[in-house]
């Protein structure tokens, strides 16, 4: 169990500066998703974590030991590469067996432990051949053989599944977190994919532009996003986020003060049941569907408000409503606020929840 | 109307291929068969030829001086081979280091490739000069014992060495080079992350990704040994006392000296089988512990 923690974290090649200043802490023993859009910094995050790369300011510690002149080897990391970096001129044993080799591990002991783990990911079969002979799936079980064999605190993966197909994707992501409940270890995870972050993460690492958005569970990720980036890189399709007048007078006239704009997911739009008229809190607006999306399971509506401003609506288990004229409800509490900066103005205390605690 | 020949599409394949076949038949075989039946006449160049059937091979045998040969070419060979890539190794390494220094050094090393050999032996005729020359006045001045570089009978066969790996170092450190920078850097990564040691990463992933480099290196490196000549025709004449004389060597001086026609085919016959029955084993010893991608 480590704890991994970068202090004032700085990164430039030349005059190009990645990472401003950065302050993470990864809790020993989470499953830390470090995710955001390419160019934002989380590989880089991890390589300095792994000691690939050094960072330009600041200290890392792992397990309250500082690593800082501690080389890649000696951390206490073992990682998975996108690539896998699989040693082409080894067979898969000696792969597996490698780092077990330079860590001066008896023979014996190796021989043992090597046959454990490929027992473990299904690789016994192909332990005598060249990596050249396996296939995608079986190359990614080596680079985890590879990494689980020496048993360390901390697993970085770099998008240890892109280069998988959907379906292996899907069926790797349960192993993995799987393997992360049955070890225990701390794993920071590389990802521009929203849906891996969220199935996989206990924790997650939001990054743009070299810095960190937001850090939270998935669930509260989801629910309470800081920033309008945040809001909208989480969801698919993303957060509506529109001008705060968009929704007309009565809801601006609710916002919050410093209110700009207003944002809500695309699942909380109902379409307004015309037998039960709304009741306070709920806001009615009337639409005009441009376009259908039927993805089976969902259907995304995108329609257009009277001021001209898009918003994307996602329904489950209903039938297909025809383009044109539609009226949908939104209740004030699925509306999200942000200011000028786009920054979520924090929750006003909400009179009803009140009432509902006192009344309980 | 199309020609008969290009529509058959038997015919089509070996009529594109004939250009290059016939090259190689007029260039290469046919040199090759003229010269092995040369080996079985005896002939100067302008008498009627004489057919003497394994005379010549008899003769070549019986020569007390052509086992001395034979060990010439092959300690030559294997001198020059292995000095060319120990060092061409090396030096690819130094190269393959960022800055400006193996940059400049990049373009240095590839020099000597293109002075043509003749130049080069004649420089080093002076250099290494017994009395005049700068090897020598250099040992002097440190207070060594001069060395008879091109006239001690034990040094000369390694001078030629020393020329010929001047010259050619460079190029090989070049090729070298190429195939040591694309090794992909995530192997090393990946080493560095196993806590694999500078030496471990060299000998387990270095070496094994450049090895189908090395192996056609060696083996281009050991037939030009075989081939050896300006630098021995200008610097030694195969002396002194025919410690530096070669099989091509041989060859040259009975057939275009003492026009000696059909013994220096037979020795030509003997340098073929013995580059060929080389070629095969080096094939048979190292071809699988070469890892191609």
């Amino acid at each position: 169990m480590s704890q991994i923690e970068l202090r004032n974290i700085g990164k430039s090649y030349g005059d190009k500066e990645i990472i401003p200043s950065l302050d993470l802490t990864i809790e020993a023993g989470s499953f830390s998703v470090l995710v955001g859009p390419s160019g934002c910094g989380k590989s880089t995050t991890l390589r300095m974590i792994a000691g690939l790369e050094k960072p330009t300011t600041g200290t890392i510690s792992i397990g309250g030991k500082t690593v800082d002149d501690v080389t890649p080897g000696r951390r206490g990391v073992a990682m998975v590469f996108q690539n896998y970096a699989i040693y082409p001129t080894m067979t898969v044993e000696e792969n597996i067996e490698f780092g077990l080799r330079n860590n001066k591990v008896p023979k014996a002991e190796r021989r043992e432990l090597v046959h454990e783990i490929a027992e473990t990911v299904g690789l016994t079969a192909h332990l005598r051949k060249n990596p050249d002979a396996l296939s995608g799936g079986e190359r990614q079980r080596v680079a985890l053989a590879r990494a689980m064999v020496k048993k360390p605190a901390v697993f970085l993966m770099d998008e240890p599944l892109s280069n998988l197909d959907a379906k292996l994707r899907q069926h790797m992501r349960i192993e993995l977190i799987e393997l992360h409940e049955r070890l225990g270890a701390t794993f920071v995870y590389v990802t521009h994919d929203q849906v891996e972050a969220m199935s996989m993460g206990t924790s997650i690492v939001l990054m743009d532009g070299g810095r960190i958005q937001q850090q939270a569970a998935p669930t509260e990720l989801y629910a309470k996003p800081h920033n309008v980036f945040t809001s909208r890189f989480i969801g698919t399709p993303p957060m509506n986020v529109l001008r705060v007048g968009s929704f007309g007078a009565d809801v601006a006239s609710d916002a919050p003060a410093g209110a700009e704009w207003l944002g809500v997911r695309p699942e909380r739009i109902t379409f307004a049941d015309t037998s039960r008229p709304a009741v306070p809190g709920e806001t009615e607006l009337a639409v005009t569907i441009l376009a259908l999306e039927n993805l089976g399971a969902e259907l995304v509506y995108r329609v257009e408000l009277p001021d001209g401003s898009r918003l994307a609506i996602k329904r489950f288990d209903e039938i297909a409503r025809p383009l044109g004229h539609a009226v949908v409800r939104v209740e004030s509490t699925d509306i999200h606020w942000f200011d000028a900066n786009e920054e979520r103005i924090a929750e006003p205390a909400i009179p009803g929840a009140v009432r509902e605690v006192v009344s309980a | 109307m199309k020609n008969a020949l290009l529509r058959d599409r038997r015919l089509l394949p070996y009529a594109l291929i004939a250009p290059a076949l016939v090259i190689l038949a007029v260039f290469y075989l046919y040199p090759i068969g003229y010269n092995a039946v040369l080996s079985v006449f005896s002939w100067d160049l302008r008498g009627p030829m004489k057919f003497v059937g394994f005379g010549n091979f008899a003769e070549l045998f019986t020569d007390p001086d052509f086992g001395k040969v034979i060990q010439n070419t092959l300690v030559y060979m294997g001198m020059e081979v292995s000095l060319v890539m120990i060092f061409g190794l090396i030096l690819a390494l130094f190269l393959n280091r960022q800055g400006w220094l193996s940059e400049f050094l990049q373009g240095v090393s590839f020099a000597p490739n293109v002075i043509a050999l003749v130049s080069v032996s004649l420089i080093f005729v002076w250099l290494m000069d017994d009395d005049i020359g700068l090897f020598n006045q250099i040992l002097s001045a440190v207070g060594l014992e001069p060395v008879g570089w091109l006239s001690d009978p034990q040094v000369a066969l390694f001078s030629l060495v020393l020329v010929s790996v001047w010259k050619s170092v460079g190029l090989n450190a070049l090729i070298i080079l190429s195939a040591l920078q694309s090794i992909p850097r995530y192997l090393f990564e990946a080493a560095d992350l196993d806590n694999a040691s500078a030496w471990t990463r060299f000998r387990r992933i270095t070496i094994p990704m450049i090895s189908p480099t090395l192996f056609f290196l060696v083996l281009v490196n050991v037939i030009g040994s075989f081939q050896a000549f300006d630098t021995i025709n200008v610097m030694t004449q195969g002396g002194p006392q025919s410690s530096t004389n070669t099989l091509i060597f041989s060859v040259y001086r009975e057939g275009f000296e003492y026009y000696r026609v059909g013994y220096a085919a037979a020795i030509a016959v003997v340098l073929m089988v013995l580059v060929g029955l080389i070629t095969v084993l080096y094939f048979r010893a190292f071809q699988k512990r070469v890892h191609y991608r």
